[in-house]
């Protein structure tokens, strides 16, 4: 017999100087799919015993509130929260400013490639895109018919609320429920903003090496970067600026969770073999402090040092690595 | 009671109360464009902040009122101290403010998450040192009553606000929330 284990709490210091050994989020286990793609559910019980598994009590304890039937979690209750905490996010990408960092880089690299023999029009894909927030900012910001956007997510109740904001911001976009990797009309260019840290290991060697074949001439992929200071900024922007407490703890764990770019770099190399790579600089030139947010950038092979010119000064903010 | 400090302190605190509503409409809606949201959630903030700030006025007047010149006279020292500490808080939020307002994207994300993220988190501990140290120099029961009853919704109604938003927002999750 199954026995739900009991979750217990932990103290803010701990969540913050004692990272369990298992780095989970919560948003990653509450939404699961059959082989055939429909949606599976969700038993409450399992989703804790994982939680309390990874060491991980303040999860464990969030999810044991959540409701259920017959021990299932709710599926209505699930879309809700996952839209609830995606619009909290949305916070975090407008103050770091991910729609206009996301800009500063594709006009450059859309320029690299008309420049290399890659005529309009260019279908930017945005990888994991939730309620779409980079790709109705990109789309505000250029309407030129030369460059379609797009948001892909496997989640069809962000999808929804993706569409119907971008209906209400009169943007021209859209959004499908889908493997960015496996369009009917591939992608010029994949995008995506906090999502590499969701892939580990292995599995961040697959997302890579799915570049490969999905079509794409090059990809622009910014997430958090792994630093000392990175747990404390995230504690602080979170428990000052977001209510949920699934987004509190998603938020700090995605900052323990973030990959270094030792990391990054070779698992780029090494699966994405068709592109020339490069990431920016962990440091703030000239000071030792660590930077937010790590860039990787990707562009087929000869693309690479053209783009380092389209980019000027701000190439100086970059590693080349291969 | 000088009536240039009691003008210069309502300013001060219709501003913290429309910061207040700025902060709760925050993270409700999903939508790109909020400017227009966020100044009916400013002026709904100064609004909801003018009934505690009457009752405080109206119990700094009958304290000042019943206790004499000597008492008025602490009183607007009082005040004036609260604006010298508060005014110090505001000039911070100013001048990153005014950063948010620069072109450059590195520098606004500097101001709101370095400058706003901290002031933020402190904003309760300054509204109590600063009625402590407003109020603290001579304390009598009277100005101590009144500073508690600064201190009380300055700390406590964004709170109770936010929880009361928190408990909802699943409920009513569409990306558009109001």
């Amino acid at each position: 017999m199954f026995v739900e284990p009991r979750p217990g709490g932990q103290a803010v210091w701990q969540r913050l100087w004692v990272p369990p050994p298992g780095l989970i989020e919560i948003t990653d286990l509450l939404f699961e799919r059959n082989p055939d793609g429909t949606r599976a559910p969700v038993r409450r019980a399992s989703v804790v015993q994982h939680c309390v598994e990874h060491g991980d009590r303040w999860a464990a304890g969030i999810v044991a509130e959540m409701p259920s039937t017959d021990g299932w979690l709710d599926p209505e209750y699930v879309d809700r929260l996952m839209v609830a905490v995606h619009c909290e996010i949305q916070r975090l990408s407008e103050e770091f400013r991910h729609g206009a960092r996301m800009a500063e880089l594709l006009v450059p690299l859309l320029a690299t490639l008309g420049r290399c023999g890659q005529p309009p029009p260019y279908r930017v894909v945005d990888v994991g895109c939730g309620t779409g927030y980079v790709v109705r900012w990109l789309s505000d910001w250029c309407t030129t018919p030369d460059v379609e956007f797009v948001g892909v997510d496997l989640n069809p109740a962000l999808v929804d609320a993706a569409r119907n904001l971008a209906a209400r911001d009169g943007v021209r976009c859209r959004f499908e429920v889908a493997d960015a990797f496996s369009l009917t009309e591939p992608a010029t260019v994949l995008i995506s903003t906090g999502v590499m840290h969701h892939f580990r290991g292995p599995d961040l060697d697959r997302f890579f090496a799915a570049h490969e074949r999905s079509g794409a001439a090059a990809f622009v992929h910014l997430d958090f970067q792994a630093s000392r200071l990175a747990p404390i900024g995230s504690w602080l922007f979170h428990h000052t600026r977001m209510r949920l407490a699934v987004t509190r703890h998603d938020g700090i764990r995605s900052a323990q969770r973030a990959h270094g770019t030792d990391v990054l770099s070779e698992s780029a190399t090494n699966n994405a073999k068709r592109f020339e790579t490069m990431i920016s600089r962990p440091s703030v030139r000239f000071t030792p402090l660590p930077c937010v947010l790590t860039v990787l950038i990707g562009t087929l092979s000869g693309l690479g040092q053209p783009l380092l010119e389209e980019l000027g000064t701000a190439a100086r903010r970059f590693n080349p690595l291969r | 009671m000088n009536p240039r400090l009691v003008a210069t302190v309502w300013v001060l605190v219709t501003l913290d109360c429309a910061l207040i509503g700025y902060r709760l409409a925050m993270g409700r809606t999903a939508r790109l464009d909020k400017r227009r949201y966020h100044q009916i959630a400013s002026a709904r903030g100064a609004l909801l902040g003018q009934a505690p700030l009457a009752a405080v006025t109206a119990l700094g007047v009958l304290v000042v009122v019943r206790g004499g010149e000597e008492v008025a006279t602490e009183f607007n020292s009082a005040m004036s101290r609260f604006i010298a500490a508060g005014g110090a808080y505001a000039g911070l939020i100013l001048v990153a403010s005014a950063m948010c307002s620069l072109r450059s994207v590195r520098v606004r994300t500097v101001a709101s998450v370095v400058i706003f993220g901290p002031l933020t988190l402190l904003r309760p501990a300054v509204v109590i040192l600063t009625v402590a140290f407003a109020v603290g120099r001579h304390p009598t029961p009277g100005l101590a009553l009144v500073g508690l009853t600064v201190v009380i919704p300055g700390v406590c109604l964004e709170m109770v606000l936010d929880r009361r938003i928190a408990r909802r927002l699943v409920l009513h999750a569409d990306g558009h929330t109001h």
